[in-house]
């Protein structure tokens, strides 16, 4: 272990420039290397997994990063061929919790417990964003699951087609084609809803 | 199918003036604020430290370095493929040290009875006795011509075919001495092959200036005594036909020759050409001199594969000219306008 990698800290720029050292750092418990590999992948991969509809995305988030640590001896590559590792790790939980909860479904929280809760921020705000988070989910929910893992590697995990095909264990060309299509059936229903609203 | 530059990085969306994209690209956008979002303060802390925990249990594990071959399709199939291939290259190898000889029939010509499955000569005798046979063959392609055209005598032609078959020079210095008695000036001191050979000849050419039999059968049965074989004129051209509206070939002949019955049939691989007419045609026309004769002997007389290229050669007659033909009676005819 070399304390060096350990005291290091790590900023953007430098774990772009310097990704081996940061890998080097991780495997040897740096906390700096772990926090800046989390900071710089949980939104994306929160996201991801929010934008897959998964009930608790965060909680599954840091079940994908505990697995990153325990693979992270087999990973050898660049920070491009990372990130795709990390969302494939990221897609075959979602696909894991998904068969769980197929096995055991979920009850709904009632809502009279929910509103005890109370708000927690601007209403209107949350408002708006809900509204957003809705449409959203409307337009996502007309892609064939395909499309949608595509795009939301796309959009959110701001990944390439190739680090998307490398992810998902497709053929590029395959990605471009979901990529299309889903793009292609959202206009669709984009022009619906506009002329709906 | 798909619209022009479909495949263009669509999720750039940098036509600020197309009102679709301007749109999507705001859906894009939408998609991101409605998904995205950092962890709250305590998530972040709570996933740190179970992240670190985890770190510190896992032992440090020195990096596969095959986790890429592992990842990679085309490598993985790119190190199957180098496996088999040396597989392969064992399997051959420890074949050819257990010495089993591989077909490789690449390269030879389809007469080729090795080609064609048919039996090989492979052991010293059989390279032997084909050398002497080549060597017979070659004599008489040179001198039969010669003989037939009165340009040397039968003593003469008998010893430089006897001499070939023996491996030595021509010594036709008996034959001036012995006009008269062509029958003395083979030196009796001759090997076997050539004691055969010779015996041939006497038994044959009598009956090739007869006309009984045909170039093509007199060579087979000297080329086949040359090589201690039983000859087969069943491969000479029109010969069956001959044999059968014609004379047959008197039987004494057959029994006093080494073996008329069996053996392996010279040029097995050739078959009667049609265009050997042309070649009789033609050698009528020539008076029958030249080529043709020595194409005839290798037709009948060829050891393996050559009576195919006589028959070629007897089909180029028309072009070259002079042919003595790859009939039987060919002789006679070309005999008659010689005499």
């Amino acid at each position: 272990m070399q304390p060096a990698l350990l005291d290091e800290a790590w900023d953007d720029r430098g774990m772009r420039e310097d990704f081996v050292r940061v890998l080097q750092a991780a495997r040897a418990g740096s906390e700096a290397a772990w926090t800046h590999i989390y900071k710089e992948l949980a939104p994306g991969v929160i996201g991801y997994l929010r934008g897959q509809g998964s009930r608790d995305p965060e909680d599954l988030a840091g079940d994908v990063f505990l697995e990153v640590v325990r693979d992270l001896h087999r990973f050898e590559g660049d920070l491009t061929q990372f990130r795709s590792w990390v969302f494939s790790i990221a897609h075959l939980r979602l696909l894991d919790a998904r068969r769980r909860e197929g096995r055991r479904p979920v009850r709904p929280a009632v809502p009279e417990l929910l509103s005890d809760k109370g708000g927690v921020g601007d209403s209107e705000q949350e408002a708006l964003a809900a509204l957003g988070v809705e449409r959203v989910e409307r337009l996502l929910n007309v892609l064939s699951p395909d499309q949608r893992d595509v795009l939301l590697l796309r959009i959110v995990g701001d990944l390439s087609v190739d680090q998307v095909a490398t992810a998902l264990g497709k053929r590029p060309g395959a990605v471009r084609v979901l990529q299309h299509r889903g793009l292609a059936r959202l206009r669709r229903q984009m022009s619906k809803m506009g002329v709906t609203q | 199918m798909s619209d022009h530059n479909a495949y263009e990085d669509e999720m750039r969306l940098r036509r600020p003036h197309d009102s679709d994209d301007a749109e999507f690209s705001s859906l894009a956008e939408d998609i991101r604020s409605a998904c995205l979002g950092a962890p709250g303060p305590h998530v972040q802390s709570r996933h740190i430290r179970a992240i670190l925990e985890q770190a510190r249990r896992v032992p440090e594990v020195p990096v596969a370095s095959h986790a890429g071959l592992r990842r990679s399709k085309p490598l993985r199939t790119l190190a199957k493929l180098g496996a088999a291939a040396a597989a392969l290259a064992v399997l051959t190898g420890s074949l050819a040290v257990a010495g089993v000889d591989l077909p490789i029939l690449a390269g030879r010509p389809p007469s080729d009875p090795r080609a064609n499955g048919g039996a090989a000569e492979s052991d010293g005798d059989d390279e032997v006795r084909s050398e002497t046979a080549a060597r017979v063959q070659s004599a008489i392609q040179s001198s039969l011509p010669m003989l037939r055209t009165g340009g040397i005598t039968g003593c003469e032609f008998r010893a430089a075919v006897s001499a070939a078959a023996r491996g030595e020079a021509p010594d036709t210095s008996a034959c001036t001495e012995a006009a008269d008695g062509e029958d003395d000036v083979l030196d009796p001191k001759g090997s076997e092959t050539a004691r055969n050979v010779h015996a041939a000849l006497e038994e044959n050419l009598p009956r090739l200036h007869a006309g009984e039999i045909s170039g093509c059968e007199f060579g087979a049965m000297v080329s086949a005594a040359a090589r201690g074989v039983e000859p087969d004129t069943s491969e000479c051209p029109m010969t069956n036909t001959r044999t059968e509206a014609e004379s047959p070939p008197p039987k004494e002949a057959k029994q006093k020759s080494p073996a008329v019955t069996e053996g392996p049939p010279p040029g097995s691989g050739s078959k009667p050409s049609p265009n050997t007419k042309g070649a009789k045609s033609t050698k009528e026309k020539a008076g029958g001199k030249g080529k043709g004769a020595a194409g005839n002997a290798a037709a009948g007389g060829v050891p393996e594969n050559k009576a195919s290229k006589g028959n070629a050669e007897a089909s180029q007659g028309q072009a070259k000219g002079p042919g003595k033909g790859a009939q039987p009676g060919g002789a006679p005819g070309g005999k008659g306008k010689e005499k």
